[in-house]
């Protein structure tokens, strides 16, 4: 099992997607915040002092953490999450993959644990990095930048409690990748699930409510409660049971198939 | 003549337990694979013993990349078992990746690595491998001046050559080769055709999967030959060029099944093929009065009783005319 995790990283570590995708969320993440430094420059009669507050780290556990990691780092690790797999089967590397491991779940828990570590490090570096974005915005604006090392540890808790809340996307994602011995497959799914969800659910709410209580028990829903982003925020225990539930859930298919079939492609 | 550097020399304890001589590398017995209703393989039986390359020939769709897949763990047998180094495989996978190298059809390796990063990536994953070999390796197959280069940017003989430096790594006691020269032009081809009976010298048991006659037989010690999931013959190149002897029994359809359990009986024949409404019979030619008689006997009246005389190659001929792909 170790020596398949540190192949596992090995292989990540060469691969320039590993930091691409990195840098296309602090790019991103640039973009939004920058628009909105800007924004706040050029026009500073615009919303008067609120807007000109919330370039700084008055905001940063919130908006900044949300938009960069619960939304770009959740984009980017449900491809890093589906080419785990679907990568192995497009480059036809699977079969010498299963033939040079020595247990097929040992092979599948490394890729996971390897996934893991690679999204922490990930969403922990983001958000150290968008946390310099705002110290330059707050220097644009010319607002004190307001940082404290406790505003800093409440993103950075808040940056992996987002993360933890992607876990049931991710998951899906390593999953139909697997199940469907595709990497399209896994980023099509997780990214249309986390898209239509909610949509799908307001619609129903139309026919009746037995539906708006069925969307309690959805992913989205109680994701979104780890973003501040659904009404309510109490009983978050319980959305922590359903994103587990989720997660643990997707992880048992992806191995019941994995560890049964037959590897005859990839 | 043997001049290669010795890769061999540096194998760590727990991995490459070649060395053991005691019985086969591999044994298959009785392995059968079905996909649904479709018989891939059927029963078939076969040794590798340590220090010989086996050629396993047959037209494509014969089976022997499911027979490869299941040696490795990646198909699970429906019937039959595949036993290495004395270890039975179901249950026990890790013996696989200890004992076992393989290109399985084409060589897949990580496009965006190097070709010594891949082996390092592969090294790592079995793990006892010292750093060294690595480089060993890529020298034994001539990489290593395009070893830092990204193995996309490979000629497709350099990819067949990584395939055979990553089978080595753990100085596997079977090494399996499933259509090495795939693709190859002629020089390719020649290249791996040297580094074959190498590996045999080595002390490794080669099992060279291929579907071209003149691939498998200048290399190979013994020969199985397949179709349609069967083993059609089996035995020592220069055995079967000498016998190449068949005979073609023709009978209704009713007596099949008798005609086939007798023919099984009779001393003097090694090997009974049933298709449709043939019967193919490994003997020598000579035999075909005695069959006769013991059919007859039986109460069982062939149609037509053909001897065949061949070479290897013309038994193969037939036998991939015999099948559609
Ligand atoms: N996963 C599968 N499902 C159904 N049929 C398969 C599968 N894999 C292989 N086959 C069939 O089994 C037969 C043997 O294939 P294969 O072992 O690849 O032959 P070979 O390697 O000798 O060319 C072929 O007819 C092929 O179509
Ligand atoms: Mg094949």
């Amino acid at each position: 099992m170790f020596n398949l995790f540190s192949s596992e990283l090995f292989r990540m570590r060469k691969r320039a997607q590993s930091l691409m995708l990195f840098l296309i969320a602090v790019v991103l993440s640039g973009l939004v915040y920058g628009g909105f430094v800007i924004a706040t420059k050029i026009n500073p009669e615009a919303e008067g002092r609120r807007m000109r507050h919330a370039v700084t780290f008055e905001e940063y556990a919130e908006f900044g953490i949300v938009m960069s990691v619960g939304f770009f780092a959740g984009i980017m690790l449900i491809i890093v999450a589906a080419g785990m797999m679907g990568n192995e089967f497009s480059w036809n590397t699977l079969r010498p993959l299963v033939a040079r491991s020595r247990s097929r779940v040992g092979l599948l828990t490394a890729k996971l644990i390897a996934l893991g570590l690679y999204s922490i490090v990930f969403v922990i570096s983001l958000a150290l990095v968008v946390a310099g974005f705002f110290f330059i915005g707050s220097w644009v604006v010319g607002e004190p930048s307001g940082f404290s090392i406790s505003i800093l540890g409440d993103g950075l808790q808040s940056a992996l409690q987002m993360l933890f809340s992607n876990l049931p996307y991710l998951t899906m994602a390593f999953m139909l990748a697997t199940v469907f011995k595709s990497n399209a497959a896994g980023i099509a799914g997780a990214l249309g699930v986390t898209f239509i969800e909610t949509p799908v659910f307001q619609l129903l709410g139309l026919a009746g409510d037995v539906f708006k209580d069925a969307e309690k028990w959805g992913i989205a829903y109680n994701v979104n409660k780890f973003a501040g982003m659904t009404g309510e925020v109490d009983n978050m225990t319980r959305s922590v049971i359903v994103v587990v539930a989720y997660s643990v859930a997707f992880i048992a298919v992806t191995y019941a198939v994995f560890l049964r079939r037959d590897v005859t492609s990839g | 003549m043997n001049t290669h550097p010795p890769v061999t020399a540096t194998a760590p304890a727990g991995i490459g337990k070649r060395g053991n001589g005691n019985g086969p590398v591999l044994q298959l017995e009785n392995l059968t694979k079905k996909f649904g209703d479709f018989t891939a393989v059927s029963h078939l039986s076969l040794l590798v013993q340590q220090g010989e390359v086996v050629g396993f020939l047959g037209p494509n769709g014969a089976g022997k990349s499911t027979t490869v897949g299941m040696v490795l763990g990646l198909i699970r047998p429906t019937e039959g078992s595949v036993t290495i180094m004395g270890t039975e495989l179901p249950g026990n996978q890790h013996i696989v990746p200890e004992n076992v190298g393989a290109i399985i059809e084409n060589p897949a390796f990580y496009p965006y690595m190097s070709g010594r990063d891949n082996l390092v990536a592969h090294a790592r994953m079995v793990g006892g491998v010292p750093a060294s070999r690595v480089d060993d390796l890529l020298k034994l197959v001539n990489l290593n001046e395009r070893g830092k280069d990204k193995y996309k940017s490979y000629s497709l003989g350099m990819k067949q050559r990584l395939g055979i430096a990553s089978t080595l790594l753990t100085d596997p006691a079977l090494v399996i080769l499933d259509e090495p020269t795939n693709g190859l032009d002629p020089a390719g081809q020649r290249e791996i055709r040297e580094i074959i009976p190498r590996l045999a010298q080595d002390g490794h048991g080669v099992l060279l999967a291929s579907h071209m006659l003149h691939e498998v037989e200048q290399v190979s010690d013994r020969v199985a030959i397949v179709r349609r999931g069967e083993l059609v013959t089996e035995g020592g190149v220069d055995e079967l060029l000498k016998r190449g002897g068949y005979i073609e029994v023709k009978i209704a359809p009713e007596y099949m099944d008798e005609a086939r359990n007798l023919l099984h009986r009779m001393p003097g024949i090694e090997q009974v093929t049933v298709s449709d409404q043939l019967i193919t019979v490994v003997a020598d030619p000579e035999l075909g009065a005695d069959i006769n008689r013991a059919l007859v006997g039986a109460g069982i009246y062939a149609s037509q009783i053909s001897p065949r005389r061949s070479s290897l190659e013309s038994l193969f001929l037939d036998i991939t005319e015999g099948s559609t792909v």
